[in-house]
């Protein structure tokens, strides 16, 4: 087993990271930007290692930095967290190079999934369901149109090297086409160093589910149930949720079988998640393969009772899988919010700033917290905008979704807006709640933007006695200040009160 | 609340307060004190949490992802709170403010040039997303207020149209 492990990341994923390798023995060491001094992941390694200023850039992208600090540490093995450079194939070949386990698929494996025209290619080759599309690189804007009137709009966009729904745009018409082209391209260019495009066909109605797979250095591999991640906005995931409220044991049965089979042509070593769209008559087609942790592991953590990060460490130690594919249980509905620095009354814009007060909910056996933040620290504008993903477990779906609302009442944020009141309101809505979601719905119920009016108090005497208790309470308290003039002291009068007020936008400060 | 007034009775009782309203009686019961965050207790033996802020006169609370905010008057001072101006927000119309915190990477448009609703203003880069600014309306560019290059707060003005 490893002696010590770097964790070339930020944030909550970090943190998740070194709770696993602390649980196991092993200790850690975290890099961190001149902008995440102060940060929870710093605090909780054993060892940091500065890497640069604060441009993801100029740190926690650059490769030679990341080695160095391995070796200035000794660090015997290196855990990529997802995003940063956990899918380039280069950071892996370069720290096997120098004797430093990668934890995580190898070369070859990252190299063909981290590639979508290579990976739809293999997918094919290995029977898995693809969508209509065109895999070849294109040329230019005037290429760009050509192929999207081919395939017959609607179209979609994506960065070849993307991943996370960054880099990915519709077209409807020409017009679309042209100008996504672009952006993409640019967007590809500065996110991911390689701006090559690829257009294919745009599923309407879509469902997003993805398979996770496990696999170890002896060929074996097995897959861990699906996630349902259909509940998107401008295709970043709100909330996920495992298993799906849409599959059926057929379906579930198949799909995985085809991740398995896509993960055994390129010997899939470590965890990875391959992504499928299911439309409405439960058809599947393949998506990308993620070849790395995905944010939302949690919540099959929940159903498999497994640690990820545990099961991904082994792996690269070169131990062999626990347990077989029969041995792989599902048990009971988990769900996770991810808890966003932004503004949902302002267009979800991204919020930055100093969280003054942070107050998580409790921590049990059902609800988990993960985060990488803590009260006083700050959301910078160079990183991603999660405070903290939230993860309730329930015997059922509706017992899970239940302790999603609890805690999501529970969970106090102030100094930076927060979108609590948008994940609360997908949590009472009816489509959520019976199942009929898609990655559109979110865009199809609120048109318009989401507003003050779409959480409407179902109780105001509720909030109006509560409001009476507290003011009543502050009178009783300021009566009792001392020194007051004898036989002058303030009494409280016995009945008292008129409520008065306005109704706000949640979130505002 | 909400703009209207709620008459309410406040009783003190064993625990909390007995708050009249609407001619029904709601046994509020915590063990609230002031400045937590969270206000957890029963409400007619049902438990509720609610997370509440005093934001001067006004009690700001939160609740299933919505917000109200409260003040408890007595009878006099709500009467004549009601009879209070209400102050207009300033009007921004005339410019194009930042809708979020991020790096000014271009500009489309020059001084004195007239613009079209729907065309090209800005670009800020944030989040590592690019978000393009555009017209809302026709104008004319009256002044310049950020360069390329500059990082933007929220709500900072980048142009001033005529």
């Amino acid at each position: 087993m490893f002696k010590k492990i770097l964790i070339a990341n930020r944030g909550e994923i970090a943190c998740r990271v070194i709770k696993t390798a602390r649980k196991m023995g092993i200790k850690t060491v975290a890099v961190y930007s001149e902008a995440d001094k102060d940060a929870l992941h710093v605090e909780m390694a054993d060892e940091a290692v500065l890497i640069g200023p604060p441009p993801t850039a100029q740190s926690y992208l650059v490769m030679e930095r990341i080695l160095q600090a391995c070796k200035d540490t000794g660090a015997d093995a290196v855990h990529p967290g997802y995003g940063f450079l956990s899918e380039r194939s280069a950071f892996c070949e370069a720290l096997e190079k120098e004797g430093i386990a990668f934890i995580g698929p190898k070369v070859r494996a990252i190299e063909a999934m981290g590639d979508k025209i290579t990976s739809k290619i293999l997918a094919k080759e290995a029977g898995v369901n693809t969508v209509p599309g065109h895999t070849d690189v294109i040329k230019d804007t005037e290429h760009a149109l050509e192929i999207a009137r081919n395939i017959g709009y609607p179209v979609m966009m994506k960065a070849s090297a993307g991943g996370g729904g960054k880099g990915m745009r519709i077209a409807w018409n020409d017009a679309d086409c042209a100008d996504g082209f672009e952006r993409t391209t640019n967007e590809a260019r500065s996110s991911f160093g390689d701006d090559r495009i690829f257009i294919e066909k745009y599923i309407e109605e879509p469902r997003h589910i993805e398979i996770q797979v496990l696999g170890d250095s002896f060929g074996n591999i097995v897959f861990l149930g699906e996630r349902e991640c259909s509940l998107q906005r401008r295709h970043q995931k709100v909330i996920e949720e495992a298993p799906s409220p849409f599959l059926d044991e057929k379906t579930r049965r198949a799909m995985g079988e085809q991740a398995v089979a896509l993960s055994r042509a390129v010997d899939y070593q470590s965890a990875g998640t391959v992504e499928f769209i299911v439309d409405s008559k439960r058809n599947f087609y393949f998506l990308e393969m993620n070849t790395r942790l995905q944010v939302e592991h949690p919540v099959t953590e929940y159903i498999t009772g497994l640690d990820l990060v545990e099961q991904m460490i082994r792996v690269a130690a070169g131990e062999p899988l626990g347990f077989t594919q029969e041995e792989v249980k599902l048990k009971g509905w988990a769900i996770e919010a991810r808890v966003y620095a932004e503004d949902p009354f302002r267009n979800f814009l991204p919020s930055i700033g100093r969280l003054v007060k942070y107050m998580p909910p409790q921590e049990n056996e059902v609800v988990r917290v993960d985060t990488g933040i803590y009260e006083g620290s700050e959301v910078s504008m160079y990183y991603d905008p999660m405070i903290a993903k939230l993860i309730t477990y329930g015997s059922t779906r509706d017992r899970a979704i239940a302790h999603m609302r609890d805690a999501l009442n529970e969970f106090f944020i102030r100094g930076v807006a927060h979108n609590i009141s948008f994940l609360a309101a997908l949590m009472v809505h009816t489509r959520f709640m019976t199942g009929r979601i898609s990655t559109n719905m979110i865009a199809e119920e609120y048109p318009n933007g989401f507003h003050a009016t779409d959480v409407p108090h179902d109780d105001p005497a509720l909030l109006i006695s509560v409001a009476a208790f507290l003011h009543r309470r502050y009178l009783d308290r300021a009566a009792e200040i001392s020194g007051q003039l004898l036989g002058h002291e303030r009494v409280v009068k016995k009945r008292l009160g008129r409520a008065d007020g306005r109704q706000t936008t949640p979130g505002a400060h | 609340m909400g703009g209207k007034q709620h008459p309410v009775h406040i009783d003190p009782a064993e625990g909390g307060y007995d708050v009249e309203y609407m001619g029904e009686s709601y046994q509020v019961r915590s063990e609230w004190q002031f400045g937590y965050p969270l206000f957890k207790g029963t409400l007619n033996g049902t438990e509720i949490c609610i997370q509440v802020e005093r934001r001067d006169m006004i009690y700001r609370l939160f609740h299933w992802g919505s917000q109200a905010d409260v003040m408890v008057l007595s009878p006099m001072v709500a009467e004549l709170q009601a009879l209070m101006p209400v102050k207009a927000p300033p009007d921004l119309s005339k410019f194009l403010l930042s809708p979020m915190p991020g790096l000014l990477t271009k500009l489309s448009v020059q001084l004195g040039q007239e613009v079209k609703a729907g065309e090209e203003l800005a670009v800020i880069e944030a989040m590592k997303m690019e978000n393009v600014l555009r017209a809302d309306n026709d104008a004319k560019v009256a002044k310049i207020l950020a360069a390329p290059g500059d990082s933007l707060a929220v709500d900072q003005a980048i142009i001033e149209f005529e």
